[in-house]
């Protein structure tokens, strides 16, 4: 039998746990929907409240005419806690600090060549952390952890990269522990389209969809996917590696060693190949931006073929995973209406008995990583248990997923 | 359903599946292998000893601690209850019987030219069943569930299968007569899934957690487990691979009126078709099995080009998936088949390098698979075991 001391710790996780779902409730109904008695609810609340962990708010709206008020409504307390969500691009570095609603309370951006120097990149986070705190006047003891967004695939357990074809700089590294020291937090690593799907999920072109494909296309061309309204990343953590999808036989040879890979294809490079013998080879990815934003017929017909190539690359997983949407992210991705027509065009071919998959634009631009990696942090239920915000329940627990109460309320608002 | 209750069931059926696979296993250790709480482990144990599902044994097996007594063991009571597999394929009805470690106490068969509607199907499986059941010495009340495995995708809001491959059947009330009539709880999966959950539990898959499972028969089926769990999406179409485009094919026009779906390039229909010419229309795909087993240049030429599409298709898939391992089942999936052979060179050469190497095996479990995965989907279910378990 559990023993006394347990029966109550398993209330209260039940109990926050609850609360972290529905965002706010009163006490019967918290009672009511967990199964425990009103007194040991009550009890729980109270001591959650003293520690600063649970807000009491009376509901909002006048009290219907010859009633009592409406009962106090509970909820968890968003600045209980901060959590830091870091994007490392190819050429920038971003960092989003925002409370345990991923309420964001600060942003700072920087252009910097992380490829080139990607220890350096991460001093540059940490001092923008730092700025960060002092400048807000954030109480460093309540930073619980790092969501940290890096822009290439990222092994689950090393938190470091395969070796090829990621550029050599990058290679072994691990930008997580190294983070992890100068902060003095914990951090959870993952690749870039993967931070980037589920800051679409929580408040972009993905709000309320459970299965979805998040395309990130710009330098490179990457996925993260969505399964049942959390990240799936596969085996080894590169599921979503789509860059590598064989689309063209017998194709350019890739730097990954096969040929006719997605990425030989459809990424800035091959659009400034693609556009070289018209505008000549010294295509910047912002000259190409700015040649699709002015609906320039060469790049228009560039993005058109990017667009039929990905959607091919695409199609499969969406039939063999039965996903509902796709969002086209990363710079070239979200900018051109050519390519947004063509992938829905190629996927409209997919089996007929199917309902289509619906294609949309990005919304959230370059803050879809940072505000992701907030998501992440945040999804990590033993760091909000050791900064004392949550008791802990087991792994199989449907909240250790990612959506936080915030999430589901942005999903379902 | 309601959130906590779908969590007790998840709960409840890692338990079961833990003990399925460890046998006797202590306590700390079941907490341990399914990442469930103690606390939570030990009410839904409790539980279920009390249901008279789970055992308690002394310390039989190797101390656990240095210090002090060897903790207890538990173990699943296998005679504790039967499940039921159903299978329903294109030419037979496959019918077992198993404890609740999944072994097999018997089996029944059924072969038919051409399937029979609903209703004398359901008639026939259920005769099958009294006797598979008198076989194994089992009463009908021992059965904790039952479960079809169907050719067709289900719908998992309506529960209904697609009408235009099983005409006539209304899976809710198929599953009620059947229900009504044995006693127990009845579930509908789709043919590949179960296939898929059998290589799971008890061939080639054991272990596995994430994996493509490929059935490649007259038709072309598919299944995908992620994190060990059957990925059905939210229209029940996850893992239907049949109309997946096969790149530079130029093939056949498909059934669904579009050209080089996989089904219309690398199913046996398919390679029967393409035998035609030189075997003339004889030929099925029994036949054409036995002529590529004995080395027959067009038979094997046909099955490894099927391979080789197979392997094409499921490669486009594994860099979105990262799975660990592909199964390859159905007839034409079999140990040594050109087909497998052809497959795994093709996602050797075309599944990203970064990638871990994914591993393609052939199905292990052979003819009986299909009834056992339909089993293994009673066993794995959580609603079987968890209604005998309050939320705490």
């Amino acid at each position: 039998m559990a023993s006394l001391k347990e029966m109550r710790s398993s209330n209260r996780i039940l109990l926050l746990q609850t609360l972290r779902l529905v965002g706010e409730a009163d006490r019967a109904t918290l009672a009511r929907m967990t199964g425990v008695s009103r007194v040991t609810v009550s009890g729980l609340l109270g001591e959650a409240i003293a520690r600063g962990h649970v807000v009491e708010s009376r509901a909002r709206g006048a009290a219907p005419a010859g009633r009592r008020g409406r009962p106090a409504m509970l909820r968890l307390d968003p600045r209980a806690g901060v959590v830091v969500g870091v994007d490392l691009g190819h050429s920038h570095v971003g960092v989003v600090l925002a409370d345990l609603e991923a309420t964001v309370v600060g942003e700072r951006r920087v252009v910097f060549d992380v490829d080139a120097a990607p220890d350096a990149a991460l001093g540059v986070a940490v001092g923008l952390v730092d700025e960060l705190v002092q400048s807000l006047g954030i109480d460093s003891g309540r930073l619980i952890g790092v969501g940290l967004g890096v822009p290439r695939p990222v092994v689950r357990g090393t938190g470091t990269s395969p070796s090829r074809p990621v550029p050599l700089a990058w290679a072994g590294a691990s930008p997580g522990e190294e983070l992890s020291r100068r902060l003095g937090l914990p951090v959870r690593v993952e690749n870039d389209a993967n931070v980037g799907a589920l800051g679409e999920l929580f408040r972009g072109a993905a709000r309320g969809a459970r299965d979805v494909v998040y395309l990130k296309l710009s330098t490179g061309v990457g996925a993260g996917l969505l399964l049942d309204g959390s990240l799936y990343t596969g085996c080894r953590g590169i599921a979503g590696d789509l860059g590598h999808v064989t689309v063209v036989q017998n194709g350019h040879i890739c730097g990954c060693g096969n040929r006719g890979c997605l990425e030989t294809v459809a990424s800035a490079g091959a659009l400034a190949r693609a556009l070289a013998p018209i505008h000549g080879d010294r295509l910047t990815l912002s000259r190409l931006l700015e040649l699709v934003d002015r609906d320039d017929p060469v790049a228009e017909r560039g993005m058109r073929d990017i667009g039929r190539h990905v959607g091919r690359a695409l199609a499969p997983l969406c039939m063999a995973l039965d996903v509902e949407l796709v969002v086209l992210g990363g710079e070239l991705g979200a900018t051109s209406r050519r390519l947004l027509a063509s992938v829905r065009t190629e996927l409209r071919k997919t089996d007929v008995a199917r309902e289509p998959v619906t294609v949309r634009r990005a919304l959230l631009g370059d803050r879809a990583e940072a505000l992701g990696a907030v998501v992440l942090a945040l999804g990590q239920e033993e760091w909000l248990h050791q900064a004392g915000l949550i008791a802990l329940n087991g792994a199989a627990e449907p909240a250790a997923g990612l959506q936080s109460s915030s999430e589901r309320r942005a999903a379902t608002g | 359903m309601s959130a906590p209750q779908q969590l007790r069931d998840r709960n409840v059926a890692s338990v079961v599946e833990a003990l399925r696979q460890h046998g006797s296993i202590s306590r700390t250790q079941l907490a341990r292998v399914t990442g469930i709480s103690r606390t939570t482990v030990l009410s839904i144990l409790d539980q279920l000893e009390a249901a008279g599902f789970v055992a308690v044994r002394g310390s039989d097996g190797a101390p656990e601690r240095s210090l002090g007594r060897p903790a207890a063991r538990v173990a699943l009571k296998p005679s504790a209850g039967v499940a039921l597999g159903i299978f329903v394929a294109r030419e037979h009805l496959q019918i077992v019987v198993t404890d609740l470690s999944l072994t097999l106490l018997a089996e029944r068969q059924a072969r038919f030219a051409r399937r029979p509607p609903a209703e004398p199907l359901i008639d026939l499986a259920l005769e099958l069943a009294d006797g598979a059941l008198e076989e194994a010495g089992v009463a009908k009340r021992m059965l904790v569930g039952a479960a079809f495995g169907v050719p067709s995708p289900v719908d998992p809001r309506t529960g209904e299968v697609d009408r235009r491959i099983l005409e006539e059947w209304a899976a809710r009330r198929v599953r009620e007569t059947v229900s009504q009539r044995l006693g127990t709880p009845v579930a509908m999966e789709n043919d590949a899934n179960t296939e898929a959950l059998g290589e799971i539990a008890l061939g080639a898959g054991q272990g596995l957690r994430h994996v493509i499972f490929v059935h490649a028969g007259f038709g072309i089926g598919g299944a995908i487990v992620l994190d060990g769990r059957l990925r059905r999406g939210p229209t029940g179409m996850a893992g239907e691979l049949a109309h997946i485009r096969v790149r530079g094919a130029d093939g056949p026009v498909c059934l669904c009126g579009r050209r080089d779906c996989l089904r219309s390039v690398a199913s046996g229909s398919a390679l029967v078709d393409a035998m035609a010419i030189a075997h003339g229309s004889e030929l099925d795909l029994d036949r054409l099995v036995d002529l590529a087993s004995n080395g027959d240049p067009g038979a094997c030429r046909a099955m490894s080009d099927a391979g080789d599409a197979i392997g094409a298709v499921v490669a486009g898939l594994c860099s979105g998936v990262n799975p660990e391992a592909v199964i390859i089942g159905g007839q034409l999936g079999f140990p040594g088949s050109p087909l497998v052979d052809a497959a795994r060179q093709r996602l050797a050469q075309d599944v990203h390098r970064a990638a871990v190497p994914v591993t393609v095996l052939p199905a292990a479990l052979g003819d009986v698979g299909g009834g056992l995965g339909a089993a293994s989907v009673v066993v794995r279910s959580g609603d079987v075991f968890g209604h005998h378990v309050d939320i705490r």
